[in-house]
């Protein structure tokens, strides 16, 4: 029991990491409405903007995480410049294609820079193990979870309380309608872009202790995420952080029952299964056919 | 009615040199691709002639299910790595003769296709995309983890050269004439089935589906139709690689392997067949030639692709068909007729009706 | 008498909102019906349901006295029944020959190996379905620009063309949803007479429309729908002189003319 309880734990930190990456994918789905295949390399642009920021400016870490922040921000809104808002009105095959393109630059990008090395990184929170009634627990996994779980309940307290939040979720529901309601439907979309962007950069930036800092972190971690994504309903931001913990937790079970080989086809297989039966996700409603 | 029209086509129709161009523009091309070897090209280039066709194989067929059915396909190289797989499995650990390993190979590959089409024929647009990736993924796994069968890592090893009653096409000039062929072949079936009643059918049913169920056409049959034809060109593909590089390993076949297969396709122009071979050609020598460059060359690549989709819409082949139309002098007949459509529309008389 | 077409208590909901409500609609065989009804009164969905896009929540559909309910849309037109768009919903990037040709897709029989290798069925079967489609083209005033893209051709003419598409599926009975909607003066005629030219040919018409100059002249037996339920059918004259319909819907059309 104590051994499934500590699979549990582990599968819940990574989970709600895939989450974290996730609800960018679903934030810029739902708004744009396109699935941004660039949004993994995010992940790894947070993990080597932080990599930075502490390890090569020497920041202290309540500098070097704000900055590397502001960095993703910035490279976020580049990338909405060039490589989305120019395609907003085209059809969906190009759009998908220009996101893969953009993933091939910043991937290659960082290779070029870095290397192909994979860069240690400290542990923000702490990586000595505490056994807590048997369990054995690190800190930085604790954390993970409640700063990935906080995150999301944060940013849906935002999306439904404040005024900037709710002119967001108008322009995902209905661009045109916002319009006329006198939203700002430019400045809106730009800033899920932004958002979505820093949330995936910050993802990178939890995984970093303990998965390292390497230029292709966007293809493991992309997929997964948006494998979560999916597995909630692309259309429910509350659905992707489930999505993720159960497909955090399903990957550390198949792991120690299975064989650590078959996790990741594992991983698809349930993606794949999920598709068939219920496209729109384990939280997702059913969509209408319309003629 | 009848009279009016070929007075037109008479009135604009193509002058003596365009005629002569849209005569030999094939001619010419496949001449050019058969003295290749003699001009002085040394294995190096054969092989990358030789790779470039194989890549322009798997682009037309992805072409057949992306471009021509709309079936976005983020997992297609898992048709390439199946038909390698399958070929090279058969013709070194049961020793089977190397034309059932390439029937096999396009065979298999269509089959697993239907694995992957059945249960995924509803799904619209991206979901349809993801469950492709997870496909990809999926079999990039089993390729790399089946290690009693595949090999694992290591990759399978000595796989026989390609030989016709005892005519071996080992050397690469020999091989060059071999895909020369293949690659013929499939522009042939390619080029035939776009202008039938199963191509038109596909085209519709990316331009809409819902008005091409309303003609009479069954949506998933011929999505399942561009499926298996796509897979069964991408396994041949897959065939010709493993007996040319006679060695094959799991990471050719990496599921992001599948966006530069996507990449090709959208620089040679969704849904054209000459955009196709040069798309996949281009992409294919490119990082070649950039080589000086460094690694510098996969960030303009990725930056190039960014740019062609919004500045090209419909890439390399749009400009093939610009410049054909213009040459062979139908894009003259087409402003001809559509000024007239405007004129008749401007003076009201419209066409008469013939009740 | 024989009804082509009969739908028997036909109904559908969505949600709780009941579109289309226990109709009881006919056409007769080589005439003309029309369908009208303010904006919304469920026509278009009734369109659907006979064509096969929506499964009734209720009721069946009679085609040539057999009950196709469960026959999906491309059977449907398999066995000869179609249907233009609303909307303009034509294959834009294909020519105007091409698109007329996936009309013909269900009259041709060959299969996707026959079509890659070419063989003589193929030649055979494209060639009498290009010359039926010439007809057609000509038909319908667009045999000058059967290689042009439809995506090219002035608003009118892509009307036409939509209307020319089904009828290359060669069907008995043939639903139009608001042919002349958008259409000038001059083609307001042409569309006209072309209907009555295909009624004349042998084919059962059934149209959408709102223009009721078009429908009047024209039509043999109209059905007057309002939310969603048949409020009268009959023949011209007594649909006009309906007061339920006048109250409901002629009266309405009136105030937007004037």
């Amino acid at each position: 029991m104590i051994f499934f309880l500590q699979q549990l734990v582990q599968g819940l930190a990574l989970g709600s990491i895939y989450g974290l990456i996730a609800i960018g994918y679903v934030l810029i789905y739902n708004t744009w409405g396109v699935l941004n295949f660039a949004q993994g390399d995010m992940v790894m642009v947070g993990a080597f903007t932080v990599l930075v920021t502490y390890s090569m400016w020497g920041l202290p870490m309540y500098l070097a995480i704000p900055l590397a922040i502001v960095l993703c921000l910035v490279i976020g809104y580049i990338i909405e410049l060039t490589a989305f808002r120019p395609l907003l009105n085209a059809e969906n095959q190009r759009r998908l294609i220009a996101t893969i393109g953009v993933g091939i630059f910043l991937r290659n990008l960082a290779q070029i820079i870095f290397g192909a090395d994979a860069y240690p990184f400290p542990s923000i929170f702490g990586n000595k193990s505490m056994n807590i009634g048997g369990l054995v627990v690190v800190p930085q996994d604790i954390w993970n979870t409640v700063v990935g779980i906080l995150l999301v309940v944060l940013l849906m307290i935002f999306l439904k309380r404040t005024r900037m939040g709710k002119a967001m979720r108008a322009t995902a529901q209905d661009r045109e309608a916002a319009r006329l309601m006198g939203v700002n439907v430019r400045n809106c979309m730009s800033l899920t872009f932004v958002l979505a962007s820093a949330i995936g950069g910050f993802a990178g930036m939890l995984l970093a202790p303990k998965y390292f800092v390497v230029a292709t972190h966007g293809l493991t971690f992309g997929n997964k995420g948006f494998a979560a994504a999916l597995l909630g309903g692309i259309a429910s931001n509350a659905g992707s952080m489930v999505g993720g913990i159960i497909l955090g937790i399903l990957e550390s079970l198949a792991a120690v029952y299975g064989s650590s080989l078959w996790q990741t086809a594992i991983a698809f297989l349930i993606l794949f299964l999920v598709l068939v039966v219920k496209p729109s996700g384990i939280m997702g409603k059913k969509d209408v056919r319309k003629v | 009615m009848k009279k009016n029209q070929s007075n037109l086509t008479a009135a604009v129709g193509p002058n003596l040199a365009q005629r002569v161009y849209s005569v030999s523009r094939v001619w010419v091309i496949l001449v050019l691709a058969l003295v290749f070897p003699f001009l002085g090209a040394n294995n190096y280039l054969l092989h990358m002639a030789n790779v470039s066709m194989m890549f322009a194989i798997l682009t037309i067929s992805l072409n057949v299910l992306s471009g021509f059915t709309g079936l976005m396909s983020v997992g297609h190289i898992a048709f390439f790595g199946i038909g390698a797989y399958t070929t090279a499995i058969l013709t070194t650990t049961y020793g089977m003769p190397i034309w059932l390993g390439f029937i096999a190979a396009g065979v298999v590959s269509a089959l697993f296709s239907l694995l992957l089409g059945l249960p995924t024929m509803r799904l619209k647009g991206m979901y349809f995309s993801v469950a492709t990736l997870a496909f990809g993924e999926i079999i990039y796994q089993i390729i790399k983890n089946w290690e009693s069968v595949t090999k694992g890592t290591k990759g399978i090893t000595k796989i026989p050269e390609i030989t016709i009653f005892g005519f071996s096409f080992k050397s690469y000039d020999r091989f060059y004439y071999l895909m020369l062929l293949g690659l013929i072949l499939v522009i042939v079936l390619t080029y035939n089935l776009k202008n039938s009643r199963s191509g038109r059918a596909m085209l519709a049913i990316r331009a809409n589906d819902i008005a091409a169920e309303a003609m009479g056409v069954n949506v998933v049959t011929y999505k399942l139709v561009a499926f298996m034809v796509s897979a069964f060109f991408a396994g041949i593909a897959g065939a010709f690689y493993a007996h040319e590089m006679r060695y094959i390993s799991p990471e050719t076949f990496a599921s992001v392997e599948s966006s530069t297969l996507l990449a090709m396709m959208v620089v040679g122009g969704i849904g054209s067949i000459p955009g196709a071979i040069l798309g996949g050609t281009v992409l294919t020598i490119l990082p070649e030639v950039l080589r000086f460059i460094g690694d510098f060359r996969l960030v303009l690549y990725g930056a190039a692709v960014v740019a062609i989709i919004i500045f090209a819409p419909k890439g390399i082949g749009g400009l093939i068909d610009y410049l054909d139309e213009l040459f062979s002098g139908k894009r003259h007949l087409h402003t001809k007729q559509l000024a007239k459509e405007a004129e008749s529309n401007q003076d009201g008389s419209g066409e008469e009706g013939q009740a | 008498m024989s009804y082509i077409l009969e739908t028997k208590g036909v109904g559908i909901q969505f949600g709780g909102l009941k579109a289309v409500n226990d109709v009881n609609f006919t056409a007769e065989e080589g005439q003309i019906t029309a369908l009208i009804g303010p904006n919304g009164a469920g026509k278009t969905t009734l369109f659907n349901l006979i064509a096969g896009f929506y499964s009734p929540t209720a009721g069946k559909v009679y085609f040539k006295g057999e009950d196709i309910t469960p026959l999906k849309p491309y059977q449907r037109t398999r066995i000869g029944l179609a249907r233009t768009f609303q909307n303009i919903n034509l294959f834009q990037d294909m020519s105007v020959m091409d698109n007329a040709l996936v009309g013909q897709h269900c009259r041709m029989t060959y299969d996707p190996i026959s079509a890659m290798l070419s063989l003589p069925n193929k030649h055979r079967q494209e060639k009498k379905s290009r010359a039926d489609i010439m007809e057609i083209l000509d038909f319908m005033g667009l045999a000058d620009f059967a290689d042009v893209k439809a995506g090219g051709l002035s608003y009118g003419k892509q009307k036409n063309l939509e209307i020319a598409r089904a009828m290359a599926t060669k069907p008995q009975l043939l639903l139009l949803d608001e042919p002349a909607s958008g259409l000038n003066t001059q083609e307001l005629d042409e569309l006209s007479q072309r209907v009555l030219a295909m009624r004349d040919m042998g084919i059962t018409v059934v149209l959408i429309e709102h223009k009721m100059d078009v429908v009047m002249s024209i039509s043999n037996k109209i059905m007057v729908l309002n939310f969603g339920e048949s409020i009268a059918f009959g023949p011209p004259e007594e649909i006009s002189a309906d007061p339920h319909v006048i109250e409901a819907y002629l009266g309405k059309e009136d105030e937007e003319d004037a």
